[in-house]
């Protein structure tokens, strides 16, 4: 169902909407939305990922946080439910990004099995449609941040493995233990 | 995009006092094992009441969640399955896992054998060490596959070895396994060690031992009756019979110029007490 990485729709520049309020479109964002929480781990979609090459994409609202630590507990448990409310991002443009980066392991649902380290802009604003086609702006720090631009990435047929450091088949995460020894 | 969950989902199987350290250490670690895996109650001492084992008695004192399957059936497998664990730790467990249970893990389940297989697979492979006169030994990590001892070697550190008593060996292999495990689990997971099979022609099996293993057989040479008093101590117990059948514990022996000179000796229901000692009450062992 998930595109995966060798697929050439991945690599395109998406289109724009012309119609943000037409009924494929409304479909084609359920459909985006159910592909992304059926996924323990998924936080954000993009509309190439499910082979639309369209400029859309989708952030779990639960992921519109600074820390991704906080994230983590809340979605860490697979066996908890997960708020599946999400927010729409239709024909987004950046009006602005803080010029500090901060580096952090990011995966994609196109990806599967690697993780790796990406240097993101800690803030940026976007403009966009939301799913009613009203104009938003909006400003995202931290991991809300991260996801925006990885989720842009996408749409300019860009995946997070262009950008990425220390690819490993599972997260850089240290086995953490403290041995006393 | 997605984040990934850094937290691993380990499930801890082990039943033995050998397993202690590991699992102690899973616990200081942030990747508390999510489910422990251990042997159901035995009856054990002298009432034959049933016991826990050491890991379960750990596990219920840090609030692990528990499950003592007598049998790893099919609804065994699929409860563990829905714990969606990503690998497994196994340190003197006591049973052969089949294939299915082991799928359940993405990672593979890690045991920690203390032998450098495939040396002395089997359920006493610290005893073989000693009762063979080893003057090396070490420990093996390998990856779980059906057969007994039998998988992938992912990594093996060798010891050299001087006439050790069985618990000191014991704890010194079982310190040994877990440092090498800490060392291999990250490696591991990052997909940076390539397993290597065993030499199956080289493969050497520790037996089961019993109750009965621990009579001496006077006639053997004296530094294999010596390596039999280290190897069997405390558990079964080098002994002999004496008068009316009573069981004689011979505890500390040792070899000097090829003769074996008993040195501390506990007959039954009493304490240990020097062999001088021991003949004072039973003169009748004097020639």
């Amino acid at each position: 169902m998930i595109l995966q990485k060798e697929n050439k729709v991945l690599r395109q520049n998406a289109k724009p909407v012309a119609d943000p309020k037409n009924t494929d479109i409304k479909n084609l964002i359920e459909k985006m939305a159910e592909v992304m929480f059926a996924e323990p781990d998924g936080i954000g979609i993009a509309a190439p990922q499910i082979g639309k090459s369209l400029r859309i994409f989708l952030v779990a609202k639960e992921a519109a946080v600074r820390n991704a630590d906080e994230l983590r507990e809340k979605i860490g448990d697979e066996n908890k439910k997960r708020n599946i409310d999400y927010l729409v991002f239709i024909n987004p443009v950046v009006k602005n990004f803080a010029s500090k980066k901060m580096k952090d392991v990011e995966g994609c649902l196109s990806v599967r099995g690697l993780y790796g380290e990406v240097s993101r802009a800690e803030k940026i604003t976007i403009e966009y449609l939301d799913e009613s086609g009203k104009k938003r702006q909006r400003g995202a720090s931290g991991l809300f941040a991260r996801v925006i631009q990885h989720e842009l990435d996408h749409l300019d047929g860009v995946l997070f493995i262009d950008k990425a450091k220390n690819l490993k088949k599972i997260s850089n995460s240290q086995f953490p233990i403290s041995n006393e020894n | 995009m997605k984040i990934k969950n850094l937290k691993l989902k380990i499930v801890f199987l082990g039943t033995s006092e050998f397993a202690i350290p590991t699992l102690k250490t899973l616990l200081l670690s942030d990747n508390q094992p999510i489910l422990v895996i251990t042997s159901e109650d035995k009856p054990a001492g002298r009432g034959r009441k049933l016991a826990s084992s050491p890991v379960k008695a750990l596990a219920l004192a840090n609030n692990l969640a528990i499950l003592e399957p007598s049998k790893i059936d099919r609804d065994f497998i699929e409860k563990t399955k829905v714990l969606g664990p990503d690998i497994g730790v196994l340190a003197a467990y006591g049973k052969i896992l089949p294939k299915a249970f082991i799928e359940a893990f993405p990672l593979g389940i890690l045991n920690i054998h203390p032998s450098l297989l495939p040396k002395y697979r089997g359920p006493s492979p610290i005893q073989a060490a000693i009762l063979n006169g080893d003057k090396k030994t070490g420990v093996t990590i390998i990856l779980i596959d059906e057969k007994m001892d039998h998988g992938p070697i992912l990594a093996e550190r060798a010891i050299n070895i001087d006439n050790p008593d069985y618990l000191e060996l014991h704890n010194q292999l079982a310190e040994l396994g877990i440092k090498v495990l800490l060392e291999v689990l990250p490696e591991w997971i990052q997909g940076n060690i390539k397993p290597r099979s065993q030499n199956e022609s080289e493969a050497t099996y520790s037996k089961l031992i019993k109750k009965e293993d621990g009579q001496i057989d006077w006639s053997r040479p004296a530094e294999e009756i010596e390596r039999m008093v280290r190897a069997y101590n405390p558990w079964p117990g080098a002994y002999t019979k004496i008068k009316n059948g009573e069981i004689l514990k011979i505890k500390k022996v040792k070899v000097e110029n090829g003769v074996l000179k008993i040195l501390i000796v506990q007959p039954e229901s009493k304490k240990e007490m020097p062999w001088d000692a021991f003949l004072r009450g039973h003169p009748e062992f004097l020639k």
